[in-house]
């Protein structure tokens, strides 16, 4: 199966064999579920999403189109559901506070550098959660999955324009947070939640 | 090597131990030893509301229990009733051995009596243990399964190899080996901490759950943090789940033999940049971890930022804005002569003087605000909303409960899904806007003597023949029809030649506009 | 300058490389030339380069497994259904328990015609043939002693306007008025035992009373929180509004009044856990745990009752502050 293109065995699919399916699950469930979590900060969430998205794109495989680009699709259905998720009241709060922490062995690595590597990774997580959600999708789309301009404002319903716009502003508030010497960074970041 | 590793005292219990009764007027203690056969790989269950349990494995054959049984009374006839009253039955055969302490007496009785077990049983059997108030519960050298639930009191597993499963509320659990566990751990406790020694080579899948404590280990650990729950692995996958909860108390994971010095907290490691509060130089002296239960202080010069999972503030006076973060517990603030912001996952909140803004909101609990001199955004999930004072416009909102406000200098617009509603506007205010809702409950409106104002009130009642709306002058007009089965009250109209528009909305209660003092 | 704005708007792209040649040329060079837009460069490259800090998680394999089941692929290993408890659920059971004890409730009073208001028309005809207006002793006199009255309320009286009156707050005479064939008041001393039966009547019927404007719970609060006048029907008719009232803030000044009477029976300890179980409204549970660590720091905590406290502080849904007060409750236990 993996030798065949993302297209090819979308057209399999769409004849209504669905053996492909744990080979595109394998391809693209890693970028999805990476979107998902760090745009609503919660792995709960994010697991559904992962699951909703896939079981869409087979049961409403017809509504994809061969000279599509199948990632452009995928994540199109992934940021509806996020922003569904978001628009229910009760789900803004649930945004759980899960950060990744290594304690290794005491000697093991050089103790400067995996606190700095862990202290980096809050800012940014904290510092993602400062921006507007259409800010935010659009700057994970572009800085981690790589989409150009064109394919993001496919997947926002924007133009172009709009999203060069947020692009920009969500670098804004990212460099504010992210560079500023670390004390002031994190005063402004305590401030702004 | 221990770690002492308690958070805070828990509660004194009171111990029903020898000592204190011997110093009963009267007491008598029975000693004997029972010995009974038992089959390899046998269950021993021990249930023990009122003393020590003590359970050795060993290689010999059988069962041997010991017994000390101590009463104490005032007097004779109560010590024989005490005596006859707690009662040791040993049942069961060669694969189940039961022994329970009965007691028949009541809170009221006069004597108190004690019983404490030791027992020696082959390692390979499974143990059971059931207490409720008893100094410790200690099970050592068991190689297969062993449960334990208890009330009050300290347990100890020591060399136990089969899977264990400890429910406590009131006492610490210790869980010590020298080997690297094979079988799943279950450790809960509720007010007290835990603490579990393993050989510094086990493979473990960790879960560790606190609202108040910390998660400490000084093993190699990789894993997430979300709120109170921590589950990481130890050293490598394939190993067996080693699950530790202690709502209020700390929990200690660490390699048997190995170095205090090396044990980091699994909390500071997830949030490396510690609070920016060290702004009062009181503050400065205190050794403020991210987890202290209660940050209390006098004064504060200058801003005020926390951000907790769990902490309960009491802080006289902030010279600044402040801005409170907490997933749980009590907030009290003096004066803040800045903004104040305030969001807690529940608990009450007691503002008194506030000169900024205030923007306050608890999930669950009574909201309490003094005096609101510029006003803000107040809300409850649910609890009492009370504002005594308030001076710039306010914005009320209850989940489920009361909202009352004593004296409201501005505009208010308040609103609760179930309870009633109290407002009285400053009685020297010619007009002001007020908008009121209540989804079950009554509307209680008063204002001063020149209060003028654009009325429309709407009460939506089962009560078919309801008034609805009382209100204490004349002018307005009122209208009744049917809605959807309920009878609909609605009076409009204009009070001190016309003003602001007050809009108030009642349902299955009633509505009552008036002047405090004038006659009904 | 329109053209630093425009130029640094562009930075984003130039990180992506997503510019054309010409394009980049031009930038590079503005930032060559341009102090503040080679420090914003600087500075968003620097952010660029630190987002990179963010791990790469790997979906669990279950979320695999659950898709392949999910749409009737089969797979060779073991599927584990993944459960989750909502929190929803547990709300809405309660709320079952809630409008059926309201239901209930409601049922056994309509067997006497309620009424909110008076209107002005005599209600004699409708009123029930088991009101006794004769044990009240009321038909002749306006203002009864409470000593005077037969504390046993029978039939279900229909009583109206009621109103509470302390004129003297520092006399141990308190006046309950009502209209029942005549306005009535009477007058005792709160203890007095016509006296507690009538607060308690009122306080459990008041929803089909009139005027609401004041509540009975407030009145029971000021005249039976002195020990004094202890006593435990009191008690009892605020366990039954705890249980029964739909008004939220009703049942929270319920369970507040409860908390602060100094007597307690069994069946008020079984509606203060009832209510930390079930009631959908969290201040209430709030006010109930604190009502129980009370009642379990003088002993009088059943073994049921230290399993509800146990399992509040465990339920993972409840509202972290009702399972700390429930843990604390638990750490003041005496046996």
């Amino acid at each position: 199966m993996n030798h065949l293109s993302d297209q090819e065995l979308m057209r399999i699919v769409q004849a209504g064999d669905l053996s492909p399916a744990s080979e595109i699950y394998d391809r693209y469930s890693g970028r999805i579920y990476n979107f998902a979590f760090r745009f609503l900060k919660n792995a709960e969430a994010a697991e559904d999403a992962v699951q909703e998205v896939f079981v869409k794109m087979i049961k409403h495989a017809n509504q994809f189109h061969g000279d599509a680009k199948l990632s452009t699709w995928l994540f199109s259905i992934t940021a509806n559901w996020c922003r569904d998720y978001l628009r229910k009241a009760d789900n803004r709060n649930k945004e759980s506070e899960e950060v990744l922490i290594s304690l290794p062995a005491p000697l093991e690595h050089g103790p400067d550098r995996t606190l700095e590597q862990r202290e980096n990774e809050v800012r940014v997580q904290k510092a993602l959660q400062a921006l507007t959600p259409e800010q935010r999708e659009a700057i994970l789309l572009s800085r981690y999955q790589g989409l150009s301009y064109a394919e993001i404002a496919q997947i926002a319903g924007c133009s172009e324009g709009a999203v060069k716009t947020r692009v920009f502003r969500a670098m804004e508030t990212l460099k504010k947070a992210l560079t500023a010497d670390t004390r002031g960074g994190d005063r402004w970041l305590n401030a702004v939640q | 090597m221990r770690a002492s590793f308690r958070i805070g005292g828990l509660a004194a219990i009171a111990l029903l131990a020898c000592g204190a009764l011997v110093a009963a007027p009267l007491s008598h203690t029975e000693r004997f030893v029972r010995d009974f056969p038992m089959e390899a790989g046998g269950s021993l269950w021990i249930e023990n509301p009122v003393g020590n349990v003590d359970v050795v494995g060993s290689d010999q054959q059988g069962v041997s229990v010991s017994v000390v049984k101590v009463v104490g009374a005032p007097d004779a006839g109560s010590l024989k009733e005490g005596r006859e009253q707690t009662q040791i039955l040993m049942e069961g055969d060669n694969k189940t051995r039961v022994i329970r302490t009965v007691i028949t007496g009541t809170h009221e009785s006069k004597w108190k009596s004690n019983v404490a077990y030791v027992i020696r049983v082959p390692r390979a059997s499974q143990v059971h243990v059931k207490g409720s108030m008893g100094e410790h519960i200690r099970i050592s050298n068991i190689a297969s399964t062993v449960t334990v639930k208890n009330t009050n009191g300290d347990i100890t597993l020591e060399g136990v190899g089969g899977a264990a499963t400890v429910d406590s509320a009131n006492g610490d659990i210790h869980f010590l080996s020298d080997a690297k566990p094979s079988q799943p751990v279950q450790l809960t406790t509720i007010n007290g901490g835990i603490e579990v020694q393993v050989s510094g080579e086990s493979n473990l899948d960790w879960i560790a759950q606190s609202i108040k404590g910390d998660f400490r280990t000084n093993l190699p650990v990789r894993g997430r943090i979300s709120g109170n729950a921590f589950r990481g692995l130890v050293n490598n996958a394939g190993g067996p789940s080693m699950t530790t909860t202690a709502l209020m108390g700390n929990i200690f994971l660490l390699s048997r033999g190995g170095s205090q010095d090396d044990i980091r907290s699994v909390r500071m490691a997830a949030r490396p940049t510690p609070n920016p509060i060290r702004i009062s130089p009181v503050q400065a002296n205190q050794n403020i971890a991210a987890y202290s239960e209660t940050i209390q202080t006098p004064l504060v010069q200058g801003n005020f930022m926390y951000a907790t999972n769990y902490g309960n503030f009491h802080i006289g006076e902030v010279r600044g804005f402040v801005s409170i973060q907490t997933g749980a517990g009590q907030v009290t603030l003096g004066t803040v002569t800045g903004d104040c912001s305030v969001r807690s996952g529940g608990g009450p909140l007691d503002l008194s003087d506030i000169f900024g803004t205030i923007s306050a909101r608890t999930e669950a609990g009574e909201v309490l605000v003094r005096s609101a001199r510029k006003g803000g955004e107040i809300g409850t999930g649910a609890g009492t909303l009370r504002v005594i004072y308030s001076a710039g416009p306010l914005s009320l909102h209850n989940g489920g409960g009361d909202i009352i406000v004593n004296q409201a200098a501005s505009s208010v617009d308040a609103e609760t899904r179930s309870g009633d509603l109290s407002l009285t506007m400053d009685p020297r205010l010619h007009t002001q806007h007020i908008n009121a809702k209540t989804t079950k409950g009554n509307i209680i409106l008063n204002f001063g003597p020149r209060f003028g104002a654009d009325i429309d009130a709407t009460v939506l009642t089962t009560q078919e023949d309801a008034v609805g709306i009382h209100a204490d002058f004349t002018g307005l007009t009122v209208k009744r029809d049917q809605v959807n089965g309920k009878t609909r009250v609605h009076a409009t109209g204009k009070i001190g030649g016309g003003g602001e528009k007050v809009e108030l909305f009642a349902e299955d209660g009633e509505i009552q506009i008036g002047q405090p003092g004038a006659s009904r | 300058m329109a053209e630093c704005s425009a130029m640094r708007e562009s930075f984003p792209l130039l990180l992506t490389e997503s510019l054309d040649a010409q394009s980049r040329e031009t930038a590079h060079q503005h930032i060559e030339s341009c102090a503040e837009c080679a420090d914003e460069w600087q500075g968003m490259k620097e952010a660029w380069r630190m987002m990179a800090e963010l791990p790469e998680l790997e979906p669990p394999a279950r979320i695999r497994q659950r898709f392949l089941a999910e749409i009737g692929v089969a797979e060779k290993t073991n599927v584990i259904p993944f459960m989750r408890r909502p929190a929803v659920k547990w709300l809405s059971q309660a709320a079952a328990v809630v409008i059926l004890a309201g239901g209930s409730y409601l049922a056994g009073h309509r067997t006497a015609p309620i009424r909110l208001q008076p209107t002005g028309v005599a209600n004699v005809e409708r009123l029930p043939a088991a009101i006794q207006p004769a044990a009240f002793s009321i038909a002749e006199t306006r203002t009864v002693n409470a000593n005077n009255i037969n504390p046993n309320i029978e039939g279900r009286p229909d009583i109206q306007n009621v109103q509470f009156n302390d004129a003297n707050p520092n006399d141990d005479q308190i006046a309950l008025s009502f209209d029942v064939t005549q306005h009535v008041t009477v007058t005792g001393a709160p203890n007095d035992k016509s006296m507690v039966r009538l607060m308690a009547y009122v306080m459990e019927n008041e929803d089909q009373m009139s005027p609401s404007r004041s509540r009975a719970i407030d009145w029971v609060k000021q005249a039976y929180t002195d020990p004094s006048n202890a006593d435990p029907e009191i008690a009892q008719a605020l366990a039954k509004v705890l249980r029964n009232d739909t008004h939220e803030g009703v049942r929270i000044k319920a369970v507040d009044t409860l908390k602060t009477l100094p007597t307690m029976t069994l069946d008020t300890r079984e509606a203060l856990i009832t209510a930390l179980k079930n009631d959908p409204n969290p201040a209430v549970r709030i006010k109930a745990v604190d009502a129980l660590a009370r009642l379990a720091a003088s002993g009088q905590l059943d073994s049921a009752a230290v399993d509800t406290l146990r399992q509040k502080a465990m339920q993972d849904d409840e509202n972290v502050y009702v399972r700390t007060k429930a843990a604390e409750a638990l750490g003041k236990i005496q046996p």
